[in-house]
């Protein structure tokens, strides 16, 4: 599904570089859950970037889908992301202005979706993750559990085939988190989709088929769950 | 202070180029309102100097209404008349009356070192009385017609003799008359009718006392402490009415609907259907509309800045109640919040008045219908710093109350951005500066069309066209047109007894039923002026008591005026025949319906106004010297000054052209505030929704999509303001200005919508540019620090 050859992320500040991934080859397949783990700055933010399209390596090359994306510009990488990778980030990134069921509704608006059908999607999304009652609330007037959930549910509503993950507990506290992991698993194994998941939790990482260990930019461990 | 300075300095290096613009956008305004202020109270001081000011009265006489406007009031009187009117009950009312000449006359004086020319006001020894004369040296006492004492100005005497001590000084002698200062008063403002001329007694007015047909005075009379404009109206009405009874038979003037009016000095500066020394004065409303105007561009500035101040409260929220929680106090925070924003808006009235000083003379009051010095106006000064620290209090309240009312816990625990409240606030306050904008763009355009086309419309072929007056009328005129004549590029020439847009120079005619303006002409006038005939024909060598009417004369006395019939017979006399009907020519001002009007052939040793036409393809300023050497020759003994008809009606309009760029002006100015706000806005809404633009990246949304989608929150904004305005412009454009000139372009639609499209393209390039910048970001390194 997404395969990474060779890469490396190199940022360059006031003419310090600092090493973000380092020559790092991965193969994500189709309907996996994968947990990538590691202390804080250890790449794996990068690495979810670079998965998602988001971010470009220094060096290596990327394949989505069969797609060699290294050389793809700002809106060819747009295009091959929108509706097909959902992303869920540690601190939410709700939009404040909008409403719940606004946030859930913004991947199908940039699909070109028609309006009814959108609102169906967003309804249905919506019930299944048990948040419809939010759906005229604004970000502010949700706890953090809820907002993630919306997080969630924007990032599913596309039907993505992968959905990627930044710490999606990190930010919440431990019975959520339960119930946030349950929901990613529960999407994992009923539809299929592909989760890349960043975190530093080793109850989290449990939900996956297989933990990625990283430490300074290099995955240093594999362990697969069966 | 200090504390001033260090949040001015955080505010800097968080937001300075916002910041920037919002305080230069204040003081522009300031600058622009400060302008018009002082300009304001120049208007609305005039004369107010005066000790007795709210007691000083001119009385006017109003002619029966179907005369024209231009000869429908008179300011100047007989004496005989006044004192009747006067007589009964008057001196219960009236404390002093002054008879005087105003119009200014000419004359050489002696001064120290050369003479020197200067106008001369011939006033009564009881001006001195009404009028406040302030004395440097010398006394009023002398000031009567027997003494010849004559009173001059600070300026003069510094000027002419270097010093003010000059009382005795000999100002002017002949054999039969010397003229000596009795006193130095100090100048005059300038907003006073008064001059700073030489003043001098009337020595003739016993002459006049009952001389019934010298209407030549200009009365001003002095009422009693308490004596309202009403009771003195009444009381000169019941008069009047008692004159005409008791005096018809002695009187040679039929009174029959006449009225007498007294304006109160102060008012004359007002008085529009009066010119005064032709230099068309100001409207009570004009001064009104750039007063609001002023108002406008300074509230255009503040909502620019409240947004702003409205945009930073998400910045703010958290280190404010922080301090909260740290123990600061609420009322403590509300009011540094409050004077935050005070300062703010004070800086920009200091750089506004930084610019004053630096460039007041050379061109902010260089605009102005008279210079002013805005060092004579502290109080305009005193009352914009007022402006500044309200305008701060109602800038910095919202924010001030909203930071500082918020649970702390809420603040504390999550990220606030703007509430539901906070952004309606904002575009409530974007529409707001929309529809001003608006407002006085089209305004602007309007008047801009319609004093051109008062400017160019109805008017004779003005840039071929010039004229001069002759010293005195001249036995024969045939020299006259051979001199003229012969110079290269003069096509004709014509003489008149006035020029043609005099105005209140021409004579009144009253006939059986019809009330004209008379003007006598040479046979070959309208020839020479271009002014084309519609029915009968021109004057020829065989008419003597011929006329032609304009055809606004025909329209209102289609009984009287038609050719082949007969005009103002009187006794034996058979009257004029009229040989034609020329077409209407905007012989006064087209503000109003062109008056009925005559032109009477006359024998040119009874005419003293040259007109000249000049061949297509020459310009007047290239044979003016030639015209005025010829005349100069065939009318000696005077030097002529030739003054093309373009000149004329441009001072016509002088007072709508001044007005016309003043607003212009000022439109454009209220548009770069604007301007310059929406760009603080667009750059503290990039700035806020950076977050946003990231992630609705990382959902696929293209630049082009999210710029469309900021844009059309502002087009959205500026239809509302649009929709809003629509019936105002309709109204107060097309049914209250537009109606108020006789002739005018037509109220159209189309100068709004353009203006619409205008602000808009502005409101999408200054988006494009500003947005990009935030939108060009890389959603990855924004949500890196999330």
């Amino acid at each position: 599904m997404i395969e990474l050859k060779n890469i490396s992320k190199i940022y360059k500040s006031d003419g310090v570089e600092t090493v973000a991934l380092m020559d790092i080859s991965l193969t994500i397949k189709k309907g996996e859950f994968v947990a990538v783990m590691g202390a804080s700055g250890c790449g794996k933010t990068t690495l979810l970037n670079i998965l998602g399209l988001i971010d470009t390596p220094t060096e290596g090359r990327i394949y989505f889908d069969g797609t060699e994306t290294t050389s793809c510009g700002e809106n060819e990488r747009m295009r091959l992301r929108r509706g097909r990778v959902g992303f869920v980030f540690q601190s939410f990134n709700l939009i404040d202005d909008l409403t719940v069921a606004q946030n859930v509704e913004l991947p199908l608006k940039y699909m070109g979706m028609k309006v009814d059908e959108r609102r169906q999607k967003v309804i249905g999304v919506l019930k299944d993750l048990k948040i419809s009652h939010r759906a005229g609330y604004y970000p502010h007037q949700l706890s953090g559990g809820q907002q993630q959930l919306v997080a969630i549910a924007r990032a599913l509503v596309s039907e993505p085939v992968v959905i990627l993950a930044d710490e999606p507990t990190g930010n919440i506290d431990s019975s959520m988190g339960k119930t946030i992991m349950e929901t990613l698993s529960s999407i994992n194994a009923r539809i299929g989709t592909t989760i890349v998941m960043a975190t530093h939790n080793k109850r989290d990482a449990e939900y996956a088929h297989r933990v990625l260990s990283m430490s300074d930019g290099n995955i240093i461990a594999t362990e697969e769950f069966v | 202070m200090k504390t001033f300075l260090y949040r001015l300095r955080t505010r800097f290096r968080g937001y300075g180029l916002p910041l920037t613009l919002n305080i230069i956008g204040m003081a522009i305004a300031f600058v622009a309102a400060i302008v018009i202020l002082v300009q304001v109270r120049f208007d609305m001081t005039y004369d107010m100097f005066h000790k007795n000011a709210d007691r000083i009265y001119r009385l006017h006489m109003i002619y029966p209404t179907e005369v024209a406007d231009s000869v429908g009031r008179t300011r100047t009187l007989a004496v005989p008349f006044v004192k009747e009117l006067l007589k009964a009950e008057g001196e219960t009312l009236i404390e002093t009356v002054s008879y005087s000449v105003l119009k200014a006359g000419h004359r050489t004086w002696h001064g120290s070192k050369a003479d020197f020319a200067l106008p001369y006001f011939l006033v009564d020894s009881s001006f001195v009385d009404i009028f406040t004369f302030d004395l440097i040296s010398g006394c009023s006492d002398d000031f009567n017609g027997r003494t010849g004492a004559v009173l001059i100005p600070e300026s003069i005497a510094v000027k002419q003799f270097g010093d003010t001590d000059v009382v005795g000084k000999v100002l002017s002698q002949s054999d039969s008359d010397t003229l000596r200062i009795c006193g130095v008063y100090k100048d005059f403002p300038s907003n006073s009718m008064l001059k700073n001329y030489v003043y001098m007694p009337h020595r003739n007015m016993s002459v006049d006392e009952n001389n019934w047909n010298r209407w030549v005075y200009e009365v001003y009379i002095e009422v009693k402490p308490g004596v309202s404009l009403k009771r003195l109206t009444d009381f000169l009405g019941e008069n009047l009415e008692r004159v005409k009874n008791d005096f018809g038979e002695i009187s040679p003037l039929d009174m029959k609907g006449w009225q007498v009016e007294p304006v109160l000095i102060h008012d004359l500066h007002y008085l529009s259907e009066i010119v005064e020394f032709n230099v068309p004065v100001v409207t009570k409303e004009s001064v009104m509309l750039l007063f609001v105007i002023s108002l406008v561009i300074v509230i255009i500035a503040g909502f620019n800045f409240a947004n702003f101040q409205v945009a930073l409260i998400p910045r703010r929220i958290k280190n404010i109640n922080i301090n909260r929680i740290l123990g600061a106090g609420r009322n403590r925070l509300l009011w540094g919040i409050l004077s935050e924003s005070v300062a703010y808006v004070i800086v920009s009235w200091i750089g506004a008045l930084l610019v004053l000083v630096l460039f007041a003379d050379e061109w902010l009051f260089g605009t102005s219908i008279v210079r002013v010095s805005f060092e004579d106006s502290l109080s305009v000064l005193v009352y914009t710093f007022l402006m500044a620290i309200i305008i701060g209090v109602l800038i910095g309240a919202y924010p001030a109350f909203y930071l500082t009312r918020v649970p702390v816990q809420i603040v504390l625990k999550r990220h606030l951005g703007l509430t539901r409240k906070s952004l309606a606030f904002q575009d409530v306050l974007l529409c707001f500066q929309f529809l001003c904008s608006l407002a006085l763009v089209t305004c602007s355009y309007v008047m801009l069309q319609q004093n051109r086309y008062l400017y160019d419309g109805g008017t004779v072929d003005k840039e071929h066209l010039a004229f001069a007056y002759m010293k005195d009328t001249i036995p024969d005129a045939a020299p006259l047109y051979e001199k003229i004549n012969a110079i290269e590029g003069v096509k004709g020439t014509a003489l008149s007894l006035k020029i043609l847009t005099a105005q209140d120079e021409f004579m009144a005619w009253s006939w059986e039923h019809v009330v004209i303006n008379v003007m006598q002409v040479s046979e070959n006038y309208h020839q020479v002026m271009g002014i084309d005939m519609v029915e009968g024909r021109n004057f020829c060598e065989k008419d003597s008591y011929a006329m032609i009417f304009n055809e606004a004369a025909k329209l209102k006395y289609p009984d009287y005026v038609a050719v082949g019939k007969r005009f103002g017979s009187w006794g034996e006399f058979d009257g004029f025949e009229i040989v034609g009907i020329c077409k209407d020519v905007n012989f006064m001002s087209l503000r109003k319906e062109i008056a009925p009007m005559a032109f009477i052939l006359a024998g040119e040793d009874n005419l003293t106004c040259v007109n000249v036409r000049l061949d297509e393809g020459f310009r007047f300023e290239d044979v003016k010297v030639k015209l005025e050497e010829a005349l100069d020759v065939v009318d000696t003994g005077y030097k002529h000054n030739f003054r093309s008809f373009d000149e004329i009606y441009s001072s016509t309009y002088r007072y709508e052209n001044l007005m016309t760029n003043r607003i212009a002006l000022l439109a454009l100015v209220a548009i770069l505030i604007s301007v310059m706000g929406l760009c603080g806005q667009v750059l503290m809404n990039g700035e806020y929704r950076l977050k946003e633009f990231a992630v609705k990246r990382v959902m696929g949304a293209g630049i082009c999509r999210i710029l469309r989608e900021q844009l059309q929150r502002y087009l959205y904004l500026l239809c509302v303001a649009a929709i809003l305005g629509a019936p105002f412009y309709k109204y107060f454009v097309g049914s209250r200005w537009l109606v108020g000139f006789y002739y005018h372009i037509d109220f159209s639609w189309s100068v709004y919508v353009v203006s619409v499209i205008l602000i808009a393209c502005t409101v999408v390039l200054i988006t494009i540019l500003f947005m990009l910048q935030y939108l060009y970001k890389k959603p990855v390194e924004i949500l890196k620090y999330e």
